[in-house]
């Protein structure tokens, strides 16, 4: 229902209307536009902050998902009983790793962003990749909702899990 | 002419003593300049940044006064005195925002704010670096300013209208660098207030 954009950094510029039109368009190709959600941008610091604190890893990353609701299914959407419950979570965006991923590899900023947003998006409806066959389920996913995009704004993205294994 | 009391003796050695440790823990001994090109004004404690871009007129004031939130106590940190914590102390005074167009005879007016960070808890910031509170028109000549005039606020305004708000100001400059650099003009200003009026007071009260 609503979908909350902040901005916690000043390193890298963000356009926040760009940004939502995308997020809108991810959620409707997953089919949870009625569901609340928080996406942050934050800089190395804070993630790396985020990363050490959830995930015993010290070192900045470019994307923690947050899941309102934690056993959800790969596969599945949440089946909320009450109002407060039509959340996914919150995305932290790490813009600042993102950015300088993207000058390294010469790859399009808002690209990645995309695709980052968009496997932010399947973990916290469950999906993982810590196993292959989880990979494999995980990297469908991607890729079916980056092929709707690309039809819908012409680009072609390609899933951030394309060659994790 | 004037009362000289043991008091005002004891006060008069006490601002000399406090007048000393303000300086030495001052951190900007000029002002602090902020990038993109604005043209800063201060009047006593308000400042006025003032920029110009392509027929528009941006301007952003504050007023230093009652600007530090209250600070949540903590323990000194290992190998800081007590007395250092108070070089930590940041001015983030409410600002406004005003956009006229050349051809307009309407200025655009946000009023804006730094959230209060009511964790405390350094690294985990929960809100935006600065928000938009409210946005109105009022006319370009400030004498004619009306509080009759519509006033969007926004803590219940829709998210997407709010993204094209911060948008616009992002446009001509108010991003978050900017807000940042704001906070640092600001600090340096109160600063430097607070250490004047000092002087003044030890003026006023020294014994003759």
């Amino acid at each position: 229902m609503s979908l909350a954009i902040q901005n916690l950094q000043k390193v890298i510029p963000i356009r926040r209307v760009p940004l939502r039109k995308k997020i809108e368009i991810l959620q409707k190709i997953l089919g949870v536009q009625q569901f609340d959600l928080g996406v942050i941008c934050v800089n190395n610091r804070t993630i790396q902050h985020l990363n050490s604190t959830y995930r015993k890893i010290h070192v900045p990353t470019d994307v923690l998902s947050f899941p309102f609701h934690e056993n959800v299914k790969a596969g599945e959407l949440p089946q909320p009983c009450f109002r407060e419950e039509y959340n996914l979570g919150d995305i932290f965006l790490g813009v600042e790793y993102i950015y300088q991923q993207c000058q390294e590899n010469k790859e399009d900023y808002y690209s990645i962003l995309t695709v980052t947003l968009a496997h932010g998006l399947c973990h916290l409806l469950g999906y993982k990749h810590s196993t292959e066959a989880e990979w494999q389920q995980m990297y469908q996913k991607e890729k079916q909702i980056l092929e709707e995009l690309n039809r819908i704004t012409g680009t072609n993205l390609q899933p951030l899990t394309k060659n994790l294994f | 002419g004037g009362l000289h009391t043991e008091g005002d003796k004891a006060f008069s050695e006490f601002l000399i003593n406090e007048i000393k440790e303000e300086k030495k823990i001052q951190k900007h001994k000029s002002l602090p300049k902020i990038s993109g090109g604005w043209e800063l004004d201060i009047q006593g404690t308000e400042a006025k940044l003032v920029r110009k871009v392509s027929g528009e007129k941006i301007s952003v004031t504050f007023n230093v006064n009652n600007s530090i939130p209250p600070v949540i106590e903590e323990e000194p940190q290992e190998g800081q005195k007590a007395d250092e914590q108070e070089s930590d102390l940041t001015s983030t005074p409410n600002f406004v925002v005003e956009v006229t167009k050349d051809d307009s005879k309407n200025t655009l007016v946000f009023d804006c704010h730094f959230p209060e960070d009511e964790t405390g808890n350094e690294g985990e910031e929960d809100s935006d670096i600065f928000e938009i509170q409210e946005v109105s028109f009022q006319p370009s000549e400030k004498s004619d300013w009306k509080e009759t005039n519509f006033t969007l606020n926004t803590d219940s305004l829709d998210w997407a209208l709010y993204d094209h708000l911060m948008d616009f100001l992002a446009d001509r400059g108010v991003d978050n660098t900017f807000a940042d650099e704001l906070v640092e003009l600001s600090t340096a200003l109160e600063h430097q207030e607070y250490i004047k009026f000092l002087e003044d007071l030890k003026g006023f009260v020294k014994c003759q």
